[in-house]
């Protein structure tokens, strides 16, 4: 029961941490925000008994990304930002009420069992069988910094 | 796991409405990318919180990996954007982009 509760806390901060994103009128501060789902998402992930992808997700998102983030962003402090507010509160109640039939669907009945054990350890037997598909990812993350950067050079020459 | 699936659900689906939400409001391109990353992190709390369900679990992890990846590449491509604006000296509207339609 106790975990129940952290569990439904946690959220409830990480949930504020995502709002502050849109609500936040700095982009310095959205970043922080981000910075805070990470970090909180993190923490769900132990809730969840996982704890080696909950560090996982600590130094590669929070640890990584986020300063990454955060000390290009920090360079211009003064850029501010727009946002339909009311648009967000209509598509996040919509969205929100139509997902909302799956969960109870998924929820109704089904209960994780208890002791099941640790997911990335769990993977590790068998991991043996797609050595080229870690490196196959590998790839994915080099191709798209590469694709990015010809990607915004094609977006200057347009704009300019 | 002494939690049932509701909760990691409902909170998967609740990042992935504000997500969505977030890209369909705003104007501002950074915003709507750190939506998406808003979005990715609901979708490892689902992989996570249906871990029990999942057969293949070496499948699972290398679509945990490829998550990771993609969000990693997501910001280096968010902050060479920004960068990149920031020096031309140019805003992040989206509207102003329409000409790479073309």
């Amino acid at each position: 029961m106790f975990a129940a509760y952290a569990f439904v806390v946690l959220s409830a901060i990480l949930i504020f941490f995502a709002l502050m994103i849109f609500k936040s009128k700095r982009l310095l501060h959205a970043v922080l925000a981000l910075t805070g789902v990470f970090f909180m998402s993190s923490v769900v992930l132990l809730l969840l008994g996982q704890p080696l992808a909950a560090l996982l997700q600590l130094v590669i998102l929070v640890g990584g990304m986020s300063t990454y983030l955060i000390v290009a962003v920090a360079s211009d402090y003064g850029e501010e930002k727009k946002m339909h507010g009311w648009i967000f509160a209509l598509v996040f109640t919509l969205l929100f009420a139509a997902l909302m039939p799956m969960a109870l669907f998924f929820s109704s009945g089904y209960y994780l069992s208890s002791g099941s054990g640790n997911f990335i350890s769990a993977a590790a037997n068998d991991l043996d069988s797609y050595p080229y598909l870690f490196f196959v990812i590998a790839l994915l993350v080099a191709a798209s910094s590469i694709g990015s950067v010809l990607l915004i050079r094609k977006v200057i020459r347009l704009m300019t | 796991m002494i939690l049932g699936i509701a909760y990691p659900l409902m909170l998967s689906f609740a990042l992935l409405a504000i997500g969505i939400a977030g890209v369909i409001a705003s104007r501002h391109f950074i915003i709507m990318m750190l939506s998406i990353e808003l979005a990715f992190v609901g979708s490892i709390i689902l992989l996570l919180g249906f871990f029990d369900m999942i057969q293949g679990v070496s499948l699972a992890m290398l679509l945990l990996a490829s998550i990771w990846a993609v969000l990693v590449a997501e910001v280096s491509g968010i902050v060479v954007f920004y960068i990149y604006i920031k020096k031309r000296g140019m805003g992040f509207d989206v509207s102003a982009f329409s000409r790479l339609r073309d």
